[in-house]
């Protein structure tokens, strides 16, 4: 043998490799958990049948199970992302970042802003009862907005806050992609808050007795009146909702729920004059979740029955795939639309309304578009997260996409987990519009 | 399944290496080679794996017809075979592109639908079809084990994404190998060092691509399209290139030994070596069983010119029904053409600095109609790359420039033949082979970890070439 260092260091690598795959399978979860770093469920070991099997779903199941549930999983992405940034010439996003601090100068210039200016930055996260306000506060100011909870004993409790820097790069965003609308398009936004925050205040009545953000009224005033871009505010619509029955959002899951997509997206047909469709008026198959959260509790997803046929794709690299519209064999917030779908997604209808919308979401869009389906003959979705949207494959830009299909109205639905103090929003939104 | 997957990694290539190993009989280790590959296929392709046995099990009986036969009966078996395994290369990559085409021409509205492309279909067709002329031309005896020819079919080092392995290159190791320690070192060597090609280098080039203004975007600047095309020039070798080696490394972990697909194809000085360097094996295959039957170049300058168009043509469109795979590869017809008819004597005559820098251009032009769906994006991109885009540099494009400026030159010096010039310099050194061994063996441990990190740490991509 010539290389005998070499023949033993190959056969440590075959025993190495068959003993992490020992390990990763022993100790991984199988159940499907929420990932909040990356606002979606990961993947659970799939289940076996000789349907998941021959339809090749288990073998792609099984592959995403590994990598979701892979040992030491987050160290492995900060030590590949770490190693590139070693051959980094200068930091990432350069051109992002100079763009934002160009248009705060603009601003600044034209003494819109009228304040010492800044760079763009993540908003704060408070520490808990690190900051208290008197209810009668309104917190805003010429800089700053916040996301708040108000406690029983009257205070409030500040938990985010949203630079007007940002908001302003994000009411940019919102004219530019209204400019390719039709003149009578319309852009409605909703930033959903996350179960978490909801089951803080849901679970905890004796120290909390509502929530509140001044975001969107910092996005309204940005905006400067711009026609048919309409700001609603989540936490006012689900607010005497959010600690009675049904549940708005889940116990076992991150996202809102089919109850409280549907009074959002009621308070945006209604606002458009649309005639809005009674909850009880849709057939939905409830779905009660294999998971328990650790109060023992579960959740049930209901998941409605279109109207009207429909056909649902997945857009990509110029070819259309039919899938089913939602999943309704799956206990998670999977079922919904079918999960989230890249780059694409194109569902037609029988509405006969002459009108097409697009749904630029992150997950929370999911449970949100069903309601969308008997108002336009054509819905499309897209993701706007990072690394989501492949513009290549999606055949153009998001703007590029608006003119091809036709598009009207766009809804904009985002969570907590992607709002405006998050490159996602400020960023790549307007990096896959392609201006 | 793909290699630089987990299920692959962590558990498909130990437990088939340990099953194989455990006996040492030839039937044994081809059983379980042959129900590995089955697997390996079945996981990615459950149903479409009866579209590579029917194939496999008709040129098999036809190979056997044509024993003892002459002539036509013989032409006749020929064509049942070769006729089978195109046709349903066709009906399933290309039926629908023609039909939609051909109704298009007539602006009718009815389209028929894309079927989708069983995996590998492209790879295991012509080594089909390399069995069954070979057989047709004598120059091998038919396989009288149909689960023999079905393990060179499928045999999953070279399953999906090739080389190309022609029957008569393997007929014997089928038969009769062994498997040295040397054998499997070098050839574990060669497998991470294709996985670290594909994970360390594709997967970031694909990562760089993704963040670029392309064909469609807002500003597409000259400088913003050539730096796109070249991360794709280096994305697309290191991704091919990765998993040849990859292929390569596993054949000979198993013991067989097959040729090699690239050669620096990059460090060309011209058109004609860059074909030479690059996918050898498909390349050889178009010479062997196209360009010389049609006559290759005995019959005057004319007929070789058509029969350069004619396999270049076919060259294009064997890498997808698409007209920018056709335009491709007539491309690269007409470079060959030039070159036929008096272009070689001016490459020759050019300092070799210059011809390596023009070919590799000329190459970058290449990838570019490759990479886009339809000619009119390919010809945006060619159009930034020549002055008619949105102005010399892109705050886009320059962002990612800025941040992604060391690796892509890493890799180009990576792509060059840099590793023979180190080993040439090494020997100068007259370093001790211990030293040499120990190196090597840590080189070879890091970049199995680098891979696993990499592979869970950054989206992974797909296989480029899996879709041809």
């Amino acid at each position: 043998m010539k290389h005998k260092i070499r023949f033993i260091a190959s056969v440590v690598c075959v025993v190495a490799l068959l003993v992490t795959g020992i390990f990763v399978m022993l100790f991984s979860r199988k159940q499907s958990t929420p990932s909040e770093k990356e606002n979606r469920m990961l993947q659970g070991f799939p289940r076996l049948s000789a349907g998941t099997l021959f339809s090749g779903e288990f073998s792609k199941q099984f592959d995403d199970f590994l990598s979701d549930n892979f040992t030491g999983r987050d160290a492995m992405v900060d030590a590949a992302e770490g190693t590139l940034k070693l051959f980094d010439a200068v930091k990432g996003d350069e051109a992002f970042e100079k763009k934002a601090r160009q248009m705060e100068q603009d601003l600044a210039r034209e003494g819109a802003a009228g304040e010492e200016s800044e760079g763009s930055q993540e908003g704060e996260v408070f520490e808990e009862d690190s900051v208290v306000l008197s209810a009668s506060e309104i917190p805003i100011d010429s800089r700053k907005s916040y996301q708040w909870y108000v406690k029983t004993d009257g205070t409030l409790s500040l938990k985010y806050e949203y630079l007007k820097t940002n908001v302003d790069t994000y009411a940019e965003t919102l004219r530019l992609l209204k400019s390719c609308l039709p003149a009578d398009g319309v852009i409605d936004f909703v930033q959903v808050p996350l179960a978490q925050q909801a089951n803080r205040w849901r679970d905890q009545q004796d120290i909390y007795s509502g929530w509140g953000s001044s975001m969107e009224m910092m996005l309204t005033q940005s905006l400067g009146g711009a026609a048919n871009i309409n700001v609603y505010s989540a936490w006012n619509l689900l607010a005497p909702y959010v600690c009675s029955e049904p549940p708005m959002f889940y116990f076992t899951d991150h996202h809102w729920s089919a109850e409280a997509a549907y009074i959002v997206a009621s308070a945006m047909l209604e606002d458009q004059g649309l005639p809005v469709i009674p909850y009880d008026e849709y057939s939905y198959k409830s779905i009660t979740s294999s998971a328990v959260d650790e109060k023992g509790r579960r959740d049930v997803f209901n998941v409605l029955y279109p109207l009207t046929p429909v056909h649902s794709y997945v857009v990509s690299g110029g070819k259309e795939h039919e899938i089913g519209l939602m999943a309704y064999d799956v206990a998670t917030y999977t079922s919904f639309m079918n999960g989230s779908r890249e780059p694409w997604r194109r569902i037609t209808t029988q509405a006969g309304t002459g009108r097409r919308a697009l749904v630029i979401c992150d997950s929370f869009g999911n449970a949100f578009t069903p309601y969308l389906l008997a108002y336009y003959d054509e819905v499309h979705m897209c993701d706007f997260r990072y690394g989501y949207y492949d513009h290549t494959a999606a055949g153009g830009y998001i703007k590029d996409n608006i003119a091809r299909y036709g598009i009207d109205d766009v809804y904009i639905i985002i969570s907590s987990a992607n709002d405006l103090r998050k490159d996602n929003s400020i960023k790549y939104l307007r990096k896959y519009l392609g201006f | 399944m793909v290699f630089s997957s987990l299920t692959f990694l962590l558990y498909f290539f130990p437990v088939v290496l340990a099953l194989y190993f455990v006996r040492s009989g030839i039937r044994w280790r081809n059983g379980v080679l042959l129900a590995a590959s089955l697997f390996f296929y079945a996981w990615g392709e459950p149903t479409w794996i009866l579209a590579m046995l029917a194939s496999a099990l008709i040129n098999y009986f036809c190979a056997l017809a044509m024993q003892g036969k002459k002539g036509a009966a013989r032409k006749t078996w020929l064509w049942i075979g070769a006729g089978s395994a195109l046709g349903l290369l066709f009906v399933f990559k290309y039926l629908s592109f023609f039909v939609n085409a051909f109704l298009g021409i007539f602006s009718s509205a009815v389209r028929i639908p894309v079927l989708e492309l069983p995996i590998g279909i492209s790879f295991y067709t012509f080594q089909i079809l390399t069995y069954t002329v070979d057989v047709y031309r004598g120059k091998q005896k038919p396989q009288p084990s149909f689960a023999r020819l079905l393990l060179y079919v499928s045999c999953f080092p070279q399953l999906i994404a090739g080389p190309i392995v022609r029957y008569g290159d393997i007929s014997k190791e089928i038969a009769s190998r062994s498997v040295s320690p040397d054998d499997f070192s070098a050839g574990m060597k060669r497998f991470l060092v294709g996985l670290g090609k594909k994970v360390l280098v594709a997967n970031v080039c694909a990562e760089i691509m993704n963040k670029l203004p392309l064909a469609g975007a807002a500003s597409l600047s000259l400088g913003g399209a050539w730096y796109a095309a070249a991360i794709y020039t280096l994305q697309l070798y290191f991704d091919f290139s990765g998993y040849s080696d990859m292929a390569i490394g596993l054949g000979r972990m198993f013991g067989f030994h097959y040729k090699e697909n690239f050669d620096h194809p990059y460090w060309s000085a011209s058109v004609r070596e860059f074909w030479r360097r690059w996918h050898i094996s498909l390349g050889s295959f178009f010479r062997e069983y196209v360009y010389i039957p049609l006559g290759g170049n005995r019959e005057g300058k004319g007929r070789t010119i058509r029969n350069t168009l004619i396999v270049w043509g076919l060259t294009g469109l064997w890498h997808g029904a698409n007209w920018t795979f056709i335009l491709w590869g007539l491309y690269y017809g007409a470079l060959l053409t030039i070159d036929l008819i008096g272009g070689r004597k001016l490459t020759k005559a050019l300092p070799g600095a210059v011809s390596r820098v023009l070919t590799l251009a000329l190459v970058m032009v290449g990838w570019v109609i490759f990479y886009y769906p339809t000619i009119g994006q390919a010809f945006s991109h060619l159009g930034a790359m020549f002055g008619f885009g949105q102005g010399l540099m892109d705050e886009n494009a320059l962002g990612v420039i800025r941040t992604y400026s060391i690796l892509p030159v890493i890799y180009f010096l990576v792509s060059l033949p840099t590793g023979e010039w180190l080993k040439t310099l090494t020997a100068r050194m007259n370093l001790s082979p211990r030293v040499g061994e120990i190196a090597g063996a840590l080189v070879m441990l890091a970049l199995a970890a680098y891979s696993v990190i990499f592979i869970e740490g950054l989206s992974s991509n797909p296989f480029i070439y899996f879709q041809f």
